[in-house]
């Protein structure tokens, strides 16, 4: 491309003595107050006009690139995802074909309900995720139940990848059928999940004082459901769906310095799920697991205004714990 | 009445370098710093030509000072990004003459200040008595050059013919001219 910025054109002007003497002048004063200039002229000095143009159009041409190539790595995170859909496809399809009959919605609010979410700090004030582990099974169309658990515990939090559940709503998503139409999924961003008073209770109490006890509860019981669901499923899942953009600590510091508490706050931990929207932004919000209306209501604050999230596939929940100190 | 808002974003002025700049730093947009930079990137080069003397190397470095740019992040505020980046790109073939690897983006407040000093002479409507008299201190050389460039507005190529003096001559006189007379004010004061 041709370089023609403003100052170029009259520094070659200026060499060209397309001027009058007052002209020349006129451009030498500006020259002698501008150091910038003043230096640049003089680089100029045994340079052919001709020439100029020419490595300055050179010039463009490389800044144009520079300003055209993005980062590769986009490349490799979208060859990356392309892989995963079709994954991801490949086996829904396998599923549907095998298991065509089958309505899943039940089972997925049946699971939401099952499901114990730990409350045990890793460690952090705020943040933790509940890790379910994740399972790989390597075929599907055979149904030996070849379950991998793949639990692996980061510092501060765990991405929990394929929960059982989630096999299930791609069911739900492929063929919008009437049916799905009374699932959670399709309310309003945010759904309160009413819990039972006694249920409710009793996860503060195993959270409050045997945080491991839980911790176990809720990993044993996500292969049991997976087992009932039966077992040919398989979704080739990486390790980590989600991930906050910045990464977990500073997260964690988000929220441990948005969070707002009041005294009458009581301590404890929200368990929210969500989904995201195609900016990394969590939308669907419902409570897992409620502390108290105001607490629910500003965890739900805290995450839907909070930092975006990297993911790989945005319908899958991703589970996380607000802690209220 | 009011005017809908894209007819304001249509007719918005156009930002200068240092609105420029800062809508960069604050958006990290790589298209605005492109631009800002293109639009300075001839004085960049002809900085790079001065010290560097030979187009591919001072082309590179060119270059060196957009992405270094591009990345920087200002730790106090530019107050004229033209100034900065006269700074920054005489720091880096400055680095690259020394056989220094030019790293990061280096440069001082002292060294800001020293890329935007007008002289009192190339200001306008400043000519003191104090100025006046030092002119008279000048070797005869010199006191013509500048008489001619400043007070009858001469361009280089006209005082060397009168005075019988190369181009180089001239400009050389009037430099020396200039630092004479600012050592001579700073003295007299």
């Amino acid at each position: 491309m041709k370089h023609d910025s403003d100052i170029l054109k009259r520094i070659k002007t200026y060499f060209m003595r397309r001027k009058s003497a007052r002209e020349a002048h006129n451009f030498e004063r500006e020259a002698e107050a501008d150091a910038f200039l003043y230096e640049a002229m003089e680089g100029f000095e045994d340079v052919l006009t001709s020439d100029l143009q020419q490595a300055m159009d050179e010039l463009d041409d490389r800044l144009d690139e520079k300003l055209r190539t993005r980062n590769p790595m986009i490349w490799w995170r979208i060859a990356a995802g392309v892989v995963l859909v079709i994954g991801l496809g490949t086996a829904i399809r396998f599923l549907m074909m095998s298991e065509s009959d089958e309505a899943p919605v039940e089972q997925e609010i049946a699971d939401e309900q099952n499901y114990k979410p730990r409350n045990a700090a890793f460690g952090a004030d705020t943040l933790e995720m509940i890790p379910e582990g994740a399972w790989a099974s390597s075929d599907s169309v055979h149904d030996d139940i070849v379950e991998e658990e793949v639990y692996s515990e980061p510092a501060i939090a765990v991405v929990e990848t394929p929960q059982p559940e989630v096999v299930e709503q791609y069911f739900a998503n492929d063929d919008e059928v009437a049916a799905t139409g009374n699932t959670l999924q399709e309310m309003d961003d945010v759904a309160f999940e009413d819990t039972p008073a006694d249920e409710k209770l009793e996860i503060d109490a195993m959270s409050a004082e045997e945080p491991e006890e839980s911790e176990i509860a809720a990993v044993e019981s996500a292969p049991a459901q997976n087992r009932s669901l039966n077992t040919a499923k398989s979704a080739a899942m990486s390790e980590s769906n989600a991930t906050p953009k910045g990464g977990f600590a500073s997260y964690n510091n988000y929220l441990r310095q948005n969070l707002k508490k009041s005294n009458s706050m009581p301590t404890g931990s929200v368990v929210l799920s969500f989904e995201f929207d195609r900016s990394g932004k969590p939308k669907n919000i419902r409570v897992t697991q409620s502390l108290c209306t105001a607490c629910d209501a500003e965890a739900i604050r805290l995450v839907s205004t909070g930092p975006k999230w990297e993911v790989k596939d945005r319908k899958q929940r991703t589970t996380l714990s607000v802690r209220f100190p | 009445m009011k005017q809908p808002h894209f007819i304001d974003a249509v007719n918005a002025p156009k930002l200068n370098d240092d609105e420029a700049y800062a809508e960069f730093i604050r958006t990290r947009e790589k298209s605005v710093f492109g631009e800002l930079f293109r639009k300075h990137m001839t004085l960049v080069y002809g900085v790079c030509m001065k010290y560097l003397h030979e187009k591919q190397a001072s082309q590179d470095a060119t270059m060196e000072v957009f992405e270094k740019l591009l990345t920087y992040e200002p730790k106090s505020e530019i107050r004229s990004f033209r100034a900065f980046l006269y700074v920054v790109s005489k720091n880096h073939c400055l680095m690259k003459i020394r056989g220094e690897k030019p790293v990061s983006v280096d440069f001082s407040e002292a060294d800001m200040e020293s890329a935007s000093y007008v002289h009192p002479i190339d200001r306008p409507d400043d000519k003191t008595v104090a100025l006046e008299k030092c002119l008279k201190q000048l070797n005869e050389a010199q006191n013509a050059c500048i008489g001619l460039f400043y007070y009858e507005k001469r361009s280089y190529l006209e005082i060397s013919r009168l005075q019988k003096l190369t181009l180089n001559a001239v400009k050389s006189h009037i430099q020396n001219g200039k630092r004479n007379l600012k050592q001579c004010l700073e003295t007299s004061k």
